[in-house]
């Protein structure tokens, strides 16, 4: 079992350090060695740690613990085929420990960014209309079932292009340095993460491993289907490399802007459902 | 905290998710019971075991009392 959450885990921060490194490479940078993200989580565990005397003790704890748990139970959800809803829950829960991290910190940096997560829950409405596009050809939500649609029909990738861009959408506002990355944006210094440091840096670090690793593996379940174990982290890195040449030539969007595109394609997303449900009855 | 009480829970923490896999596969537990035992255990053998090694072993321990 766990040995499933520590492969995830070195993968997802390997992919991290590949994305920076594509990023420099792209904007004409040598960039940080591909391993850096590794070595920054346990820099992070030996730098000194305690909870700044303005934050909310609790609340400032509790986000790491479930930051890592949320994703972890969604990389047993994948593993398991189980339903797509409960996906959607899990990405729900994360903005709400994205939230809670700037709120429970003192800092007024930290603030802005949980009050930036709040503006960019806008993310969540392409995710929620890929949910509905995927029901409309396979009806229905559960993972395992989604996978073997796609071993009779084809990948979803080409059945329901439009689905996938959305959720490809859905990854890119959840990267580093991307252009929808406004909740820690340089300008309010580390926003909701600025005053977790030490083990609690790290502690998110590892929660957000593992949740590059199973976004990305989600969309290849959902839109390319059930593949040996290789070839599909081939195609997980090959998408990243896509993602981080998107975040290298694309500046950091203000957050009206964030919520402006999403909601575009969310409208394009729900004209495509309609015509789909006139289409196929 | 004292140093060897992080040790001790993260090493629980880990301990209960490798039983947990264990014991689902030879079939004394149900996968769902052991994946959701590893789900809330992870999280604390990371944190636990990331405090215990970030915890100064020396006379830094002893409590500052004062000038």
């Amino acid at each position: 079992m766990i040995e499933y959450l520590l492969f995830a885990t070195f993968v997802g921060l390997l992919f991290h350090g590949i994305h920076r490194k594509v990023i420099a490479r792209a904007q004409g940078r040598p960039g940080p060695p591909i391993w850096q993200e590794i070595l920054h989580v346990l820099k992070f565990s030996f730098k000194e740690t305690w909870i700044p005397k303005t934050a909310s003790q609790t609340l400032f704890v509790a986000v790491v613990f479930v930051a890592i748990g949320i994703w972890g139970a969604a990389l047993y959800l994948l593993l398991s085929g189980g339903s797509l809803l409960l996906l959607f829950g899990i990405y729900l829960i994360h903005k709400i420990v994205e939230h809670g991290m700037g709120l429970s910190s003192g800092s007024p940096y930290g603030k802005f960014g949980a009050i930036r997560s709040v503006i960019s829950a806008a993310s969540e409405l392409p995710l929620l209309a890929t949910v509905v596009a995927i029901y409309f050809f396979t009806h229905s939500l559960s993972i395992a079932d989604i996978a073997a649609y796609q071993q009779v029909h084809g990948p979803l990738l080409v059945i329901a292009f439009p689905a996938a861009a959305a959720m490809y959408l859905v990854i890119l506002s959840k990267m580093h340095y991307g252009p929808f990355s406004i909740i820690e944006a340089k300008e309010i210094v580390s926003g909701n993460m600025t005053e977790h440091f030490g083990v609690w840096r790290a502690g998110l670090e590892v929660g957000y491993a593992l949740k590059t690793y199973v976004l990305l593996y989600a969309f290849v379940l959902l839109f390319i289907g059930q593949l040996p174990l290789a070839l599909t982290l081939l195609l997980m890195l090959l998408i990243l490399v896509s993602l981080s040449f998107v975040c290298a030539v694309t500046p950091m969007l203000s957050p009206y802007d964030t919520v402006t595109i999403q909601t575009l394609v969310t409208g394009a997303l729900v004209v495509y459902i309609i015509v789909l449900g006139v289409v196929m009855g | 905290m004292k140093k060897q009480t992080a040790l001790i829970i993260g090493l629980s923490a880990g301990g209960i998710s490798v039983a947990a896999g264990l014991l689902a596969g030879v079939g004394y537990l149900p996968v769902w019971a052991a994946e959701l035992l590893a789900v809330v255990a992870f999280p604390v053998f990371v944190i636990f075991i990331a405090l215990w090694w970030n915890a100064k072993s020396g006379e830094e321990d002893i409590p500052f009392i004062g000038y």
